[in-house]
């Protein structure tokens, strides 16, 4: 575990010796500010509600292409310079390596999401908003990011190039997404029975973040987000060991 | 196999075992869950509960949803799932008792025609689909129970655990609760005498509304027979024999379910006059009740002569001044709407009062007696500005704005209805009025009152109780009026159907209390769930303070534009009547000068109103830029000062 912290500290570290990790902290907070009053007109004239369910809305959708902007380089770019070759050479195994690669990813995401602190002030300094619901709603955000790295991350161990790991990315999650996306389903009722539908719902981030966004915390909630991570993490490790050989 | 095969092998297992892990999960892990809403609106309530574990024969759930028609509407299936899910919850807390089907009738098919048998509504969608959304419950008996449609609107949304509870409490109690009247007032009706040109007058309509739910039965007011009861009403008790308070009064002993409604000024009560033919008698006669013996017993009293006055429920009227020509909208102190705030949230009788609110004309006051040993628990009660006046003043016709205008409020809180519990003795030590001389009756006193009374300690020739067998189960309120049909409904003519509407919840008041009273506590004790709405309390307040301020200086400034316009138009018509050359030049500039000032005037009005919104709208601009940029802004700076200093650590070295 110790060394899975080292490389979460090197990592972590290198996250802030360059811009990127400001960039993408700025962005992120722009565009979710933007969204929820713009978009989502989370004021309308005085006349919204204290709730933060139009500011966590946006959060799949967000994360569908800033997260994967923040994977595509945890492989790609290591593979590409050769310094995969470097880390290889370090006492550390390759699950551990996987490991504190996404986990310093995962704290920099939460980093990000905790910064929209000020929305929480905002709605306690309006209304008086549901906080149960809303830490509820904190907690599975936080969850969701971690899948959609997870993700990103094992992709990302499968090229070079950091576009392709990007495009790739974005294409899985949003098949993860669609399949919860209430339209989507809708096109697909017509022909498929209900409880398959439900079955390719129940795989969607967008049902379990629904569940989590409105407060009730699921005992499978948590297991389809831990299981995913596992698998994804998995998958990367063995990504890596398939490379490896090469 | 090589390594590569074996690792697509192993991948593959890995994948299997992730679908196979949520899957299970899917079905088994459904109960584990952590519901952090602050109503907890995800789990079920104790009252809930009891009721599903309480279930002795099986009751049938038939939840009827058209999924591919809901499908379309994502805030409608999210509350079906969340009745959906209160279901399955009723059903775990059953233990098998209750058994839920859930049924996706199809267009045409026979399970459609089944649920439309059963009750359930269809509702056709501007798309033309038709929707289901119902449920139907049946007991072993058959007896059938149908929520034809959950309706959608937030209000019917908080009591939906309610209604689902009701539901099967109703299935599970499938004998009506049978409630006696007592009463003063004429409440079947009365005959009228044409002689006199009095009218009569048609039955109450509180006692249809109760028998859709009770027997209701209107016992005589004296030599009743209560053995057939199981809740037992006083309205009004006006002149009442001591034969009747003792019944009540063994009643009471017995611990069974009594409420009671007095009224120290009864305005619908006919009056008990001495003189029927003079009509004038009916201004003068008695319209107050109370039972001070049986109350002093119990440990409360109802303030005597009193009428409990409030200036800030008063419900406002546009009344008309003693000089006939203005009038003017003003709180009546006497007539008072009750809300949220004046009913206890504790109780399950005021629980779920107060959308609509109570409304209550010439209530009396009830006070806890300080020698009292019950547990006299106000349910429901005045505002601060409250006042007790002398009920004199309200024998005939009273007037609004003196009464407004003496009015000095007490500032405390008066109680206008009451739960009392304990152990009492009886108000009749000597026992049974009238059979004083024979110790031992040969009747059992008090014919029914504590022949029910299952402790055994009561038989036939026992001469009545003197302590409580069971702790008394009372709820008392200080106004009889509300239950009659002016003071909680409207009639509404629809062709040649009549509707009924309620304008209070009076109605609910006393059939709260029986439900209540007579054991169905588990179900009164369900909490209404989930805040429907959190508005921005800040605007509002904003809002309030901003029409506080304007109020003053738009009222000022339509005067001024009102002189304005007065002086303007009694310039013109001077300008009329004189000939043109009497028209001065300094008239001329005064016409000028006053329509300037008229349109300033104008001007500065608008700017008010607009000013109203400004404030909220400037608030409404920080906070966006304080969310969206004022975060990206410091972690911008702080990337700039550490590039910096990284920079400057670089050259040093």
């Amino acid at each position: 575990m110790r060394k899975v912290f080292t490389i979460l500290k090197r990592e972590l570290a290198g996250y802030f010796a360059t811009p990127v990790a400001y960039v993408f902290i700025v962005i992120f907070l722009l565009l979710s500010g933007f969204f929820t009053f713009q978009l989502g007109d989370f004021y309308n004239d005085g006349n919204g509600q204290a709730t933060l369910s139009g500011f966590f809305n946006w959060h799949p959708w967000l994360y569908l292409f800033l997260i994967p902007a923040l994977s595509m380089r945890l492989w790609a770019e290591e593979r590409k310079q050769g310094t995969i070759e470097l880390l290889m050479t370090l006492p550390i195994t390759l699950p551990q390596a996987v490991l504190g690669k996404f986990l310093a990813a995962w704290l920099f995401a939460g980093v990000a999401l905790a910064l929209t602190f000020p929305m929480w002030i905002t709605v306690n300094y309006l209304g008086d908003p549901d906080n149960g619901t809303i830490a509820a709603g904190f907690l599975g955000s936080l969850l969701m990011s971690g899948g959609f790295l997870a993700i990103g991350s094992c992709v990302s161990a499968l090229t070079k190039n950091q576009v392709i790991a990007f495009v790739l990315s974005v294409s899985i999650c949003l098949v993860f997404l669609m399949t919860g996306f209430t339209p989507v389903i809708g096109i697909f009722s017509g022909w498929l029975p209900a409880a398959v539908i439900e079955a390719i719902a129940s795989f969607s981030f967008l049902t379990h973040f629904d569940g989590l966004a409105k407060g009730l915390i699921e005992a499978r909630d948590l297991v389809f987000f831990a299981s995913l991570i596992g698998l994804a993490l998995y998958a990367n490790t063995l990504l890596l060991e398939l490379k490896k050989a090469d | 196999m090589n390594k590569r095969n074996l690792t697509w092998v192993v991948a593959g297992l890995a994948l299997v075992l992730f679908f196979a892990i949520n899957i299970a999960a899917n079905i088994t892990l459904r109960p584990m869950r952590l519901d952090l809403t602050e109503d907890k609106v995800f789990t079920l309530d104790e009252g809930s509960k009891s009721i599903a574990k309480g279930l002795e024969e099986p009751i049938n759930l038939y939840f009827y949803l058209t999924r591919s028609v809901a499908r379309n509407h994502p805030d409608l299936l999210e509350y079906a799932d969340r009745v959906l899910g209160i279901l399955r919850e009723y059903q775990r807390a059953s233990g098998g008792s209750l058994l839920l089907s859930v049924i996706d009738p199809e267009p045409f098919s026979e399970e459609e025609d089944l649920a439309v048998e059963r009750g359930v509504q269809g509702v056709t969608l501007p798309s033309g689909d038709v929707l289901y959304f119902g449920l139907v419950g049946t007991n072993a008996t058959d007896d059938s129970e149908a929520i034809p449609f959950f309706a959608l609107d937030p209000d019917t949304q908080r009591t939906l655990e309610y209604d689902l509870s009701k539901l099967v409490w109703t299935l599970a109690h499938p004998n009506k609760k049978r409630v006696g009247i007592l009463t003063a007032l004429p409440l079947e009706g009365s005959g009228g005498n044409p002689m006199f040109g009095q009218q009569g007058e048609p039955a109450w309509r509180i006692l249809e509304e109760l028998r859709a739910f009770f027997e209701v039965e209107v016992l005589p007011t004296t030599d009743a027979d209560l053995a057939k009861i199981d809740v037992l009403l006083v309205i009004h008790p006006r002149g009442f024999g001591e034969e009747t308070l003792y019944q009540i009064d063994q009643w009471a002993l017995a611990g069974k379910p009594l409420i009671v409604f007095v009224d120290p000024q009864c305005d619908v009560d006919p009056g008990a006059s001495d003189d029927p033919t003079n009509p004038m008698s009916r201004f003068t006669a008695k319209k107050d009740s109370d039972m001070e013996k049986l109350f002093r017993a119990w440990g409360f009293e109802l303030a005597k002569n009193q009428v409990a006055c409030d200036r800030k429920l008063g419900v406002r009227q546009t009344v008309r001044a003693r000089d006939g020509r203005s009038q003017s909208e003003l709180p009546v102190v006497f007539l008072l709407q009750l809300g949220e705030d004046e009913a206890s949230r504790g109780d399950p009788i005021t629980r779920l009062l107060g959308k609509v609110g109570l409304l209550t004309v010439t209530p009396g006051s009830l006070r806890k007696l300080a020698e009292g040993t019950t547990t006299f628990t106000p349910i429901l009660e005045t505002s601060e500005e409250a006042k007790e006046l002398d009920s004199a003043q309200f024998q005939f016709m009273p007037e609004p704005q003196q009464l407004l205008a003496s009015f000095v409020p007490d500032y405390k809180r008066l109680t206008l209805g009451a739960r009392v519990t304990g152990n009492v003795q009886t108000a009749f030590p000597a026992g049974k009025p009238g059979a004083v001389e024979e110790p031992m009756p040969e009747e059992g006193p008090a014919d029914g009152a504590t022949e029910g009374a299952d402790d055994g300690q009561t038989t036939e020739k026992s001469p009545g109780l003197k302590d409580s067998a069971r702790p008394l189960n009372l709820v008392v309120f200080s106004d009889a009026d509300l239950l009659h049909d002016r003071w909680w409904m409207r009639e509404i003519r629809i062709g040649s159907s009549v509707l009924v509407q309620p304008i209070s919840e009076n109605v609910d008041l006393l059939k709260n209390s029986i439900e209540s009273a007579s054991g169905g506590q588990d179900l009164l004790g369900i909490r209404t769930r989930g805040k429907t709405s959190r508005p921005f309390e800040r605007v509002q307040e904003i809002k309030r303070d901003a029409d506080q301020r304007s109020l003053a200086r738009q009222e000022e400034l339509e005067r001024e534009l009102q002189d304005a316009e007065r002086r303007l138009k009694e310039l013109q018509k001077a300008k009329s009547e004189g000939s043109e050359e009497l028209v001065t030049a300094e008239q001329r500039k005064e016409e000028a000068t006053v329509r300037e000032k008229f349109l300033q005037t104008r001007r500065d009005l608008r700017e008010v109103r607009h000013q109203l919104h400004r404030d909220i709208e400037r608030l409404g601009a920080s906070l966006k830029w304080l969310n969206i940029g004022l975060v990206p802004a410091l972690v911008c700076a702080t990337a700039l000062l550490l590039g910096g200093w990284r920079a400057q650590q670089r050259r040093q070295r």
